[in-house]
C-alpha cells in the first residue's frame, strides 16, 4: 500500500467520532439542559408534548430533506403548507367532508412538488437553481393562499369533539397518550427512510445528489429522480398542512412563513448534507427534536423572539460549518 | 532541500530527503503514485509544512510558509488538476490577483495584450478574452503554463503537464522549456512518460516510498533501469501479450452525424477485439464515442448491436445493450468520490443487489468483494471512500462497475492517464482478459505506444472523421501519424 493512500485511510479516532456525531451529542446536551431546567422533563406527558410541538416542523424537515438529498433545495415548503392548510379548512367547510379537505391539501402539495420538480428537471439545476426556483414558486403558493382566504384567517367550522376525527389527527392521542400527529410523522419517516436506504430509487436519489454527471453516465434518469423527489417533498408539505389545520383549527396565508427555514435547520442540524448524497430520516428526527428543545428552552428562559431567532440562526450556521468540517 | 521529512497521521511521506537542482537544469522527478513526489514539491511550493530539514535557495536558507512566499522566491508549480476559473477569461486567469497596481483601475487592453504575448510564446493561438470554460482540457493546460510564465519564476515545477497534450503541443512545450533553460530557469518535470523524460530532461531523480533512490544523467541510464528503481523489482515488458480470437460483429455504427459537423462516421467492432482509436487531442475521438453512448445529441445515426438495429438516446439505453463508457475524467464522471468503493461498484446495476423489492447490503458486500478480488483493487476495505484510492485503483473500480452491469462492449477513454507504471500494466492485463473472454474494447488513447501495442485494429481520427483504418502490419507509429496530422 503506498504512502498517499495510507495517509488518507487512517482509522477513526475519537476526534473523528465526535465530528461525525455532533448531531446526537447536541441533542443529548439539550436533553440534559432540559432535564435540569424543567420539572418532570422525562415524564411521559412532557415528552409527548415535545413530540407534538416538533411534528409540524419535523414534517417540513422531511420535505426539505427529500430535496436536499438530490442536491436541491426547497424554499417553498412553508408556503405550500400554508396553501394546503387553507385549502383543507376551506374545502372541509364548503363540502362538509374532512376527507375532501385532506385530499385537496395533499393534492395541492403534490402539484407544487411536481411543479418544482419539473422546473428543476428542465433547468437541470442544482441547489442554486433550486433555491431561486422554489423561492418563486413559494411566493406563488403564498399568493394563492392569500387569494383563497381573502387575506384573512380561515377558521374551521365547529364540530363536536367526538365526531371530529380530523381534529383527532392533529390534537389527539393514541396508544396511551402518544400524540397522533407525531405517530403520522414517525410513520412517514420510517417509510421514507426505507425508501432511501433500501430501494433502488433511494440509491438513485443519493447517486443523483452526490454526482449527477456520474449518475447520468451510469444510466440513471437524474431528471426523473429529482422530479419524483420534489413531488414527494410537496406531498409531505401537504401532510404538514393537514396536521396544521387539524391542530390549530385555523390557517392563513402567513401560516408558512419561516417554515422553509425551520425545515432546513432541523434537517441540517440533524446531520443531513447540504449538497446531497448523504443523510436520511434519522437525522431529521434528531434535528427536529434538537431544534424543538432549543426553542422550548429559550421560551422557558423567557427570551424574546428576536433573541430566539438569533440563536436559531447561529445554530444553523454551526450546523453548516460542521457539515463542511465533516467533508474534509 | 536537505534532510526533509514529513509525516502525516499514520505514514511517513518523506524520510530525510535531499534534493537539489542547478540553475537552468531540466530535472525529471519520477516514482510510482505515493512515492512522495507530490509531497516533496508541495513542501517546496509552500502548500505543506515540512516537519524537519531545510530549504536553501542560492545557498541561503529560506522559510517557505505558503505559496505566495514560494512565488516571491521564484518558485511556481503547475498542478495536474487545473487551477483555473471557468467563468473568467484567459487573461483574467493568467493575471488573477495581479490585474492592476493597488488603487488603480485595470487596464484591460494592456492585460489582454500581455496575455496574448504569453500565449504566442507557447504557440497557443487564442483570443485572451475567451472564457476558460470554453477551452478543452489540453488548452486549459496551456493557460496554466502561460500563468506560470507570467510570474517570472526561477524554478518551475510541472506536475504531469503532458497528460493531455498532443504531439505538436508537447513539442511546443519542450521548446518553451528549452527557452526557460537558456534564461537560467530550472524546470522540475514530474511525469510517468518515459519517452518525454528521455527527450527533454537532462537528469532524473527517482523516488520510492518517501525516499530518494538516486539521481542519474538521462544520457547514461535506460528506461528499464529507471522503472526498476521506481518499483524496486524487475519489470518485464510493459505491455502484456495475448492471442487474439476475434469473432463476429457486435457493434456497427453507420453514418453518425453530429450537430454542426459535416462528416459522418461509420465503423464496426467484433467480439474479442481491441479497437484502438488514435488521433491528435481535439480530433473528436471522445465526441464520437459520447455520441454512440447517447450522451450527446446527434443529428442521425444507425447503430446495430449484434446485427439488430437499436436506438440509443441516452446512457441508460446504451447500458441496456451492453455498452459501457469509461470516461476520460474518472474522478468527476466515472465515480462518485464521496461514496464507498462498494457503492460505486454496484452503481450501474442497482437491480444486481436486490433481494426482492429491497436492496441488500449483504449482496452489495458480496459483489464488491468479488470484484475487489477478481480485478485486484487495492483498498483496505470495501467501505473505503472511492476518492481515497489511487488513480489506478479508482480506474479498476470504474471497470468493475461496468462489468457488474454486464457490459460486453467497453469504450475506454484514456484509461491509463495519470496512472503509474505498475498499475498501468494491470489495466492492460484487464483489457486483455476482457478481450479473451469475448468482450470487446474500444480503446481511445493519446499514448501512441499504448494504442499500438494493445490494439488489434486501429482507427485514426482526424477532424471528426475516420481518416484511416489500420490492421496487421500497418499498425505503426508512422502510419498513424501520417493520417492523424
Amino acid at each position: 500500500m503506498n504512502c498517499e493512500a495510507i495517509k488518507r485511510l487512517k482509522p477513526q479516532s475519537v476526534g473523528d467520532w465526535v465530528k461525525n456525531n455532533t448531531n446526537i451529542l447536541l441533542m443529548l446536551l439539550l436533553i440534559v439542559v432540559g432535564a435540569l431546567t424543567t420539572e418532570n422533563f422525562f415524564s411521559a406527558g412532557n415528552l409527548f408534548n415535545v413530540l407534538r410541538q416538533v411534528t409540524i416542523n419535523g414534517m417540513l424537515a422531511v420535505a426539505c430533506t427529500m430535496t436536499l438529498l438530490v442536491n436541491g433545495f426547497d424554499l417553498s415548503i412553508g408556503h405550500t403548507m400554508a396553501l394546503g392548510a387553507v385549502l383543507c379548512i376551506g374545502f372541509e367547510k364548503s363540502t362538509g367532508s374532512g376527507v375532501i379537505g385532506i385530499l385537496v391539501a395533499l393534492g395541492a402539495g403534490l402539484l407544487m412538488g411536481l411543479l418544482n420538480g419539473f422546473l428543476m428537471k428542465i433547468t437541470r439545476g442544482g441547489s442554486g437553481e433550486g433555491f431561486m426556483i422554489t423561492l418563486a414558486t413559494g411566493m406563488m403558493a403564498q399568493a394563492l393562499a392569500k387569494w383563497y382566504c381573502d387575506g384573512s384567517e380561515i377558521i374551521r367550522m365547529q364540530i363536536p369533539e367526538n365526531q371530529d376525527w380530523l381534529r383527532f389527527l392533529g390534537q389527539g392521542s393514541a396508544l396511551g397518550g402518544f400524540p397522533v400527529c407525531a405517530i403520522i410523522w414517525i410513520v412517514i419517516m420510517v417509510i421514507l427512510q426505507i425508501v432511501i436506504k433500501k430501494t433502488i430509487f433511494g440509491r438513485q436519489m443519493l447517486l443523483s445528489g452526490a454526482n449527477k454527471k456520474s449518475a447520468f453516465l451510469a444510466g440513471i434518469d437524474v431528471g426523473k429522480v429529482k422530479l419524483i423527489s420534489y413531488a414527494v417533498a410537496g406531498t409531505c408539505c401537504g401532510i404538514a398542512a393537514v396536521i396544521y389545520s387539524a391542530r390549530f383549527n385555523s390557517a392563513s396565508d402567513g401560516a408558512g412563513v419561516g417554515g422553509d427555514f425551520n425545515g432546513a435547520v432541523c434537517s441540517i442540524i440533524g446531520g443531513n448534507a447540504l449538497y446531497g448524497g448523504h443523510g436520511g430520516m434519522v437525522q431529521v428526527f434528531i434535528g427536529s427534536v434538537t431544534f424543538g428543545l432549543i426553542t422550548n428552552i429559550l421560551q422557558l428562559m423567557g427570551v424574546t423572539s428576536a433573541v430566539q431567532y438569533i440563536v436559531q440562526g447561529a445554530v444553523l450556521l454551526l450546523a453548516i460549518n460542521l457539515d463542511r468540517l465533516k467533508k474534509r | 532541500m536537505r534532510g526533509i521529512s514529513k509525516s502525516f497521521p499514520g505514514v511517513k511521506a518523506l524520510d530525510n530527503v535531499g534534493f537539489s537542482v542547478a540553475e537552468g537544469e531540466i530535472r525529471a522527478l519520477v516514482g510510482e503514485n505515493g512515492a512522495g513526489k507530490s509531497t516533496l514539491m508541495k513542501i517546496l511550493n509552500g502548500n505543506y509544512k515540512k516537519d524537519s530539514g531545510e530549504i536553501l535557495i542560492d545557498g541561503v536558507p529560506v522559510n517557505i510558509t505558503d505559496p505566495q512566499v514560494a512565488g516571491a522566491h521564484g518558485i511556481t508549480i503547475i498542478f495536474q488538476e487545473l487551477n483555473l476559473v471557468d467563468e473568467l477569461s484567459i487573461a483574467e486567469n493568467i493575471f488573477a490577483g495581479r490585474l492592476s497596481e493597488k488603487g488603480r483601475l485595470v487596464n484591460w487592453k494592456e492585460i489582454n495584450q500581455k496575455a496574448r504575448q504569453l500565449l504566442e510564446r507557447i504557440g497557443f493561438d487564442a483570443d485572451p478574452t475567451r472564457l476558460v470554460g470554453s477551452l478543452t482540457v489540453a488548452e486549459k493546460q496551456m493557460v496554466e503554463i502561460a500563468k506560470a510564465l507570467s510570474r517570472n519564476s526561477r524554478i518551475i515545477l510541472m506536475d504531469e503537464p503532458s497528460a493531455t497534450l498532443t504531439k505538436n503541443e508537447l513539442d511546443a512545450l519542450f521548446d518553451i522549456i528549452r527557452d526557460l533553460k537558456k534564461s537560467g530557469i530550472a524546470v522540475i518535470y514530474i511525469s510517468h512518460r518515459m519517452e518525454e523524460i528521455f527527450e527533454i530532461c537532462e537528469t532524473v531523480t527517482v523516488m520510492r516510498d518517501g525516499q530518494i533512490i538516486g539521481t542519474r544523467d538521462v544520457a547514461s541510464v535506460s528506461s528499464a533501469e529507471l522503472v526498476e528503481m521506481m518499483v524496486g523489482r524487475e519489470m518485464s515488458s510493459a505491455y502484456p501479450t495475448r492471442n487474439a480470437v476475434i469473432g463476429d460483429e457486435v457493434l456497427r455504427v453507420e453514418h453518425l452525424c453530429r450537430k454542426d459537423r459535416k462528416q459522418d462516421v461509420s465503423f464496426s467492432l467484433r467480439s474479442g477485439e481491441v479497437l484502438g482509436i488514435a488521433g491528435l487531442v481535439g480530433a473528436g475521438r471522445t465526441e464520437i464515442m459520447r455520441a454512440v453512448f447517447g450522451v450527446d445529441y446527434i443529428k442521425s445515426c444507425d447503430v446495430y448491436v449484434r446485427g439488430q438495429k437499436v436506438k440509443i438516446n441516452n446512457p441508460a439505453q446504451a447500458k441496456k445493450h451492453g455498452i459501457a463508457f469509461l470516461t476520460e475524467d474518472r474522478r468527476a464522471e466515472g465515480l462518485t468520490l464521496d461514496f464507498t468503493v462498494k457503492a460505486n461498484i454496484v452503481a450501474a446495476n442497482l437491480p444486481s443487489i436486490c433481494k426482492g423489492p429491497f436492496t441488500s447490503g449483504k449482496r452489495e458486500n458480496e459483489l464488491a468483494d468479488e470484484y475487489i478480488q477478481k480485478i485486484r483493487i487495492k483498498t483496505p476495505s470495501r467501505s473505503q471512500k472511492a476518492g481515497n484510492l489511487s488513480g489506478g485503483n479508482q480506474q479498476k473500480v470504474v471497470v468493475s462497475k461496468w462489468l457488474n452491469a454486464d457490459s460486453d462492449i467497453l469504450i475506454m477513454d484514456e484509461p491509463t492517464r495519470g496512472i503509474d507504471v505498475g498499475a498501468k500494466r494491470e489495466i492492460y492485463e484487464i483489457i486483455n482478459d476482457l478481450a479473451s473472454q469475448g468482450k470487446s474494447v474500444i480503446l481511445i488513447s493519446s499514448e501512441l505506444p499504448e494504442v499500438l501495442a494493445m490494439s488489434d485494429r486501429v482507427l485514426v481520427v482526424k477532424d471528426d472523421a475516420i481518416a484511416a483504418e489500420l490492421t496487421g502490419s500497418d499498425i505503426s507509429a508512422v502510419e498513424v501519424m501520417r493520417y492523424a496530422l
